[in-house]
């Protein structure tokens, strides 16, 4: 039990570290774990398996959108499906490109934990870019999260039990 | 213009290096050689005053774009206050609070996005649309972070922009890259509210040329477009006359050596020393040591022009055709940013 504390003080902490000063890019404001997963419509650990830029014809104009189809291995939150589907905007066909500073990029095999909203946005991702995690299995074959820049959060076991603990939390509320 | 395969080169050397000689980071896309990147303004009046006296908010935003243009080579980046179609993919670059970003809902915390179109095959850049979230709390100040009297963070708009800007010419975030430096491209915001050097090497590295190796002209009497004066240096006019010296103390005075007078000066003494510049856009601007424009001719549309200082005292910007767009004897005050 004071392991399960001590980890879960550590996870926070670790979080609130990496999301304690605002960011921007695209300029977006910081997001702690509670905020992550308040907001979180679902969250998933899983595979990127297809990336697909795509064009939109509005009625003023041409855009480009992404669609990233993830394979889910660890349903965490909102989700018992085998496949989530989210379209972010910008990327890059042939003929037009559209980048929107910041926005995260994706390529197949990229393993993520993922912290997203169902609503239609630019970004489906909480905090934009905060609620992405890498997952990479370290020597000891033990699976860790990292922010998108490399810098070490806790264990996926960790942050799993974290977001379950705040999950309960929220019911009990 | 270079290829899109030569900029990925110089943007892989430069981040090779990056530990070495800094560490900007620079997409693959650019603006063609000697564009004028003209942003439409349409951010309007502030509803409460600005802490930094600026006088509406796209006031803020020129400042912000005039800090990037001595460094761009040959391109410049200019703000025309007007009611342009605020839409993206119209080839128009509007810079434009919002509600959402062009229909598309910001999403979760998003204080201000800056889009891009470019073409694929060249990667030339083609139209940059800035929106800031107009839900935000918003002023202009320089120095560390402040709260809203409501709660909440008191954004700085011009920090913002200074990093939006930084997008629209083709600067990434350094620290996205596992770069450690000090600068405003940087994703994490701080007390940073200028343009580090990190910041204008990297503006320096997209778009050729050093304005640090652009030699001063310390015995002519001319100071011809992209030239720039550092602290110390100055023209002399042809007779010898007269010198027109930027002074360490932030002033750029014009001495007369025969009547052993001062007969002008930008009256800009006591700032830290930055550089003097006569911008490729025609503008004849000074800037203090965090690149805020202080001191300029307001001549920003006479592209080419050079400054001359000559035999009978006057200091004249003349621009490519030849005729005189700003000169101290009628217009001594020019203006004040």
């Amino acid at each position: 039990m004071k392991r399960s504390l001590f980890r879960s003080v550590v996870l926070a902490c670790s979080i609130a570290a990496v999301a304690a000063v605002p960011v921007r890019a695209t300029t977006f404001e910081p997001v702690t774990l509670n905020d992550m997963v308040a907001q979180a419509d679902v969250i998933f650990v899983g595979d990127v398996v297809d990336v697909r830029p795509f064009t939109v014809q509005t009625r003023e104009r041409t855009i480009v959108k992404t669609r990233v189809t993830f394979s889910v291995s660890d349903p965490l939150y909102g989700t018992s499906s085998l496949v989530e589907v989210f379209d972010f905007l910008g990327g890059e066909t042939a003929d037009l490109g559209m980048k929107v500073e910041g926005m995260p990029t994706f390529a197949v095999g990229d393993r993520r934990v993922v912290f997203a909203r169902r609503d239609r946005s630019i970004n489906p991702i909480v905090g934009f870019t905060q609620g992405l995690m890498k997952v990479s299995r370290d020597a000891g074959g033990i699976d860790r999260v990292l922010t998108l820049e490399g810098a070490p959060i806790a264990r996926l076991s960790d942050l799993r039990s974290g977001v379950t603990q705040r999950l309960v939390e929220a019911r009990k509320k | 213009m270079r290829t899109a395969a030569g900029l990925v080169a110089t943007a892989a050397t430069v981040l090779a290096l990056g530990a070495l000689t800094g560490a900007y980071s620079l997409e693959t896309r650019r603006w063609p050689a000697n564009a004028t990147i003209v942003m439409h303004l349409e951010l309007g009046p502030a509803s409460t005053p600005l802490i930094d006296g600026s006088p509406d908010w796209d006031t803020v935003a020129e400042s912000a774009l005039a800090a990037w243009n001595p460094f761009l080579n040959g391109v410049s980046l200019s703000g025309r206050r007007d009611d342009a179609a605020i839409a993206s993919g119209n080839r128009i670059n509007t810079v434009s609070f919002g509600d959402d970003a062009f229909g598309e809902p910001f999403g979760s915390g998003v204080l201000a996005i800056t889009q891009t179109f470019y073409s694929p095959r060249t990667s030339t850049i083609t139209e940059t649309d800035v929106v800031f979230n107009r839900a935000r709390n918003w002023n202009s100040y320089r120095g560390p972070q402040r709260s809203a009297a409501g709660g909440g963070s008191l954004i700085d708009l011009r920090r913002v922009a200074l990093h939006e800007f930084g997008h629209v010419i083709g600067l990434d975030h350094p620290d996205d890259h596992g770069q450690s430096v000090v600068a405003v491209m940087n994703s994490r915001v701080s007390s940073v509210d200028t343009l580090q050097a990190d910041d204008t090497d990297g503006a320096t590295a997209i778009y050729g040329g050093d304005a640090a190796s652009v030699p001063a002209p310390a015995t002519s009497d001319t100071l011809p477009s992209g030239s720039r004066l550092l602290a110390g240096q100055s023209l002399t006019s042809a007779n010898r006359r007269f010198r027109l010296v930027y002074e360490r103390d932030g002033n750029v005075v014009l001495y007369d050596d025969v009547e052993r007078t001062m007969p002008w000066s930008s009256s800009t003494a006591g700032l830290t020393t930055g550089q003097v510049v006569m911008q490729t856009d025609g503008n004849f601007v000074v800037y203090d040591g965090s690149n805020r424009p202080r001191w300029m001719s307001g001549t920003p549309s006479y592209a080419n022009s050079r400054l001359v200082l000559q035999g009978d005292g006057n200091l004249v910007v003349y621009a490519a055709d030849g005729q005189a767009r700003w000169d101290r004897f009628s217009n001594p005050a020019g203006f004040i940013p």
